[in-house]
């Protein structure tokens, strides 16, 4: 969700509210690079993603991120499927505008959502593994820039965008009478966007790539071999925009790369569907 | 060196207020079946309908989760060509029917119910503990086989029947839930060790073949750098410092203790050496040499029907004519899995004991404070 984080530049006393669906299939077993063919193992996580950023000054400006997660794991060998849900970690990001089209951001996402979810096995309540909680147990630093310009020499309407997030992730020291430290995160979002008109209707399409490197979990002080890896994905998206405050967008994730460490589910389809809102506050 | 918490202290506390435990004095770590945490209290958990701890059992997966290898298919030795030379295999012997499980395959398995010349043998393998036990599964007279349940207790893995749905503890050989609660499992003798001298000393034994009916990345170590550090996934109940906890050594169980044998003891050059020692008042012939161990009860009390006494004979090792490893003074010739393959006695075997290899901290939980030769 970290490729959610942070909203556009605003002027002075801009209040702006995003609110997506995201969901994510994830079905490619794969060891490495190599897909395998069974199809015993699947994911799918639907989430309510809420941000919030309000505009201080020209300069200054903070960020608000909620969620709500539903993750559901199925092994159809075992005829067996685990569901959780819940309200997810929350980041705060402060974000400053450097230049005119730089602003750069730190944060941290606080440990909002529950990690103590538990499955029953032959009568014995044990641990859910972190990645299907909800929340992650812990404190994370994040930081955050992004450069967005106009690509005059293409069209006046053509805007380059990249977004880089890294998450430094903390430990979370009460999973369970153990210890898990997920793997540090680092994004970068590049994507080119136009704007052309059907009629009076204002169509932004977008098209962007994307490389996420996820760093290897930690838990009982030993590294999860199967954990962390290199993702490539595109994502092709459109926004309609309704009136100047008011868009309507979807974007959607193909993988084209993925390197995931050991033995992983990893994904094969990602689609967010929302709306943004921006409005002002007018202070006398 | 960090001694691992238990999975909740709630649980514990409830069990202490519920006034189960019982104290333990003296020098016997273990009082009737029971567990001792690190301060030597017993935390056996009887009336929650477990023989073990429930604190202590955590689901380390679902049931089935990981898959029993139920239907196993066998290549010949001569075949096999992705098996790296130190990486080991667990063999099994029925006759002149000799048969490998590679590590590889049995990491993402741990159980294949198999059938060699009527023997229906399970074989059990433990990953985290390192621990490969045979067992017959055959309970009370019927068939079954056993699947993973998905538990774990001391970070060891715990089988189920199919016939009942009990659950056991491998490294207890022994039903711990369920109507075989308490129920022992018959050990069928196995020996572990590299594949390159598996390959010398049985090339036309058949191997255990990949097509198991799943697509899993065999070859691939699951659990990254888990038996190369001192760091366990679960939590246990006490840990043994004396030695690193991933160091492979031969425990033998009698009366719910254990002595644990240590490569040191045998010869480093390659060549076997046979070793007589005496346990719990049963006497015993360690063989092997620098890169396999093997156990024999060879004197003593055994519940085997067909156990008879040898220790009054003189053992010595037979160099360079493995399978052959050892030989005695009536002109009987061993074989490292101690049968008779030359001599008067032939087709007899020395006595099977419940012994297997494992990583040292496992021995050192289940059985705390094992005499440990060296």
């Amino acid at each position: 969700m970290s490729g959610n984080l942070g909203m556009p530049s605003a002027d002075k006393n801009t209040v702006q509210l995003a609110v997506s669906h995201d969901f994510n299939r994830l079905t490619r077993f794969q060891t490495g690079r190599n897909e395998l063919t069974s199809k015993e193992f699947s994911r799918e996580t639907n989430s309510i993603l809420v941000e919030a950023g309000y505009s201080l000054s020209q300069k200054w400006s903070v960020d608000v991120f909620l969620s709500w997660v539903r993750q559901k794991r199925d092994n159809r060998l075992a005829g067996v499927q685990q569901t959780t849900s819940g309200i997810g970690d929350a980041t705060l990001l402060l974000k400053y505008r450097l230049l005119s089209s730089l602003n750069v951001g730190a944060g941290i996402k606080a440990p909002l959502g529950a990690s103590d979810f538990t499955f029953t096995e032959g009568g014995i309540r044990s641990p859910l593994p972190l990645d299907l909680q909800p929340g992650s147990g812990a404190w994370d630093g994040v930081f955050w820039a992004n450069y967005t310009t106009t690509l005059k020499f293409l069209r006046p309407s053509t805007t380059f965008s990249t977004t880089t997030t890294f998450r430094l992730t903390g430990k979370n020291d009460e999973f369970f009478s153990s210890t898990y430290e997920v793997g540090n995160e680092f994004l970068i979002n590049t994507s080119v966007s136009d704007r052309f008109l059907l009629g009076t209707l204002i169509f932004d399409p977008s098209f962007g790539i994307n490389y996420r490197r996820q760093g290897t979990d930690i838990s009982f002080e030993f590294e999860n071999p199967n954990s962390g890896g290199d993702f490539v994905f595109i994502n092709p998206g459109i926004a309609y925009q309704a009136t100047p405050d008011l868009t309507f967008q979807v974007n959607s994730s193909i993988p084209v790369y993925q390197q995931v460490g050991g033995t992983q589910v990893a994904n094969s389809f990602r689609i967010n569907t929302g709306v943004f809102y921006r409005f002002s506050i007018k202070k006398n | 060196m960090k001694n691992f918490k238990l999975f909740t202290g709630t649980q514990i506390l409830l069990t202490l207020i519920a006034g189960i435990l019982i104290s333990c004095g003296g020098d016997d770590p273990i009082d009737d079946g029971a567990f001792l945490d690190n301060d030597g209290e017993v935390i056996n958990d009887d009336e929650s309908g477990w023989s073990v701890p429930v604190a202590n059992v955590l689901a380390g997966q679902i049931k089935d989760g990981i898959p029993s290898v139920d239907n196993p298919r066998f290549v010949s030795l001569a075949d096999v060509t992705t098996i790296p030379d130190e990486e080991l295999v667990i063999g099994y012997k029925k006759g002149d029917d000799v048969r490998a499980y590679p590590h590889q395959i049995l990491d993402w398995h741990e159980i294949v119910n198999d059938d060699i010349g009527g023997d229906k043998l399970a074989l059990t393998y433990c990953p985290l503990t390192g621990t490969a036990i045979g067992w017959n599964r055959e309970l009370n007279g019927q068939e079954t086989t056993f699947g993973v349940s998905g538990l774990l207790f001391n970070t060891n893995l715990m089988p189920y029947d199919r016939q009942t749905s009990s659950v056991w503890s491998q490294m207890l050989t022994a039903g711990v839930n369920g109507d075989l609660r308490d129920n022992q499992a018959e050990i069928l003798q196995v020996i572990e060790m590299p594949w390159k001298d598996w390959k010398e000393i049985y090339p036309n034994s058949s191997v255990l073949s990949r097509d198991t009916g799943f697509e899993r990345t065999y070859g691939r170590y699951p659990y990254g750098s888990y038996r190369q550090t001192n760091s366990l996934l679960f939590p246990v109940i006490t840990r043994d410092d004396r030695l690193f906890g991933k160091e492979r050594v031969l425990g033998v169980i009698i009366n719910d203790l254990a002595k644990v044998y240590r490569f040191t003891i045998m010869e480093q050059d390659g060549s076997l050496k046979v070793i007589k020692d005496t346990f719990q008042d049963q006497e015993l012939l360690v063989v092997g040499n620098n890169r396999f161990m093997n156990v024999f009860q060879i004197g003593g009390v055994s519940s085997a029907q067909d156990f008879t006494s040898v220790m009054d004979r003189e053992f010595i090792a037979v160099q360079g004519q493995l399978p052959i490893a050892f030989e005695d003074n009536t002109g009987n010739k061993y074989d490292v899995f101690g049968v008779v393959v030359e001599g008067p006695e032939s087709g007899d075997r020395l006595g099977i004991l419940e012994a297997y290899m494992g990583f040292f901290f496992s021995f050192g939980t289940f059985y705390p404070n094992p005499e440990i030769l060296e």
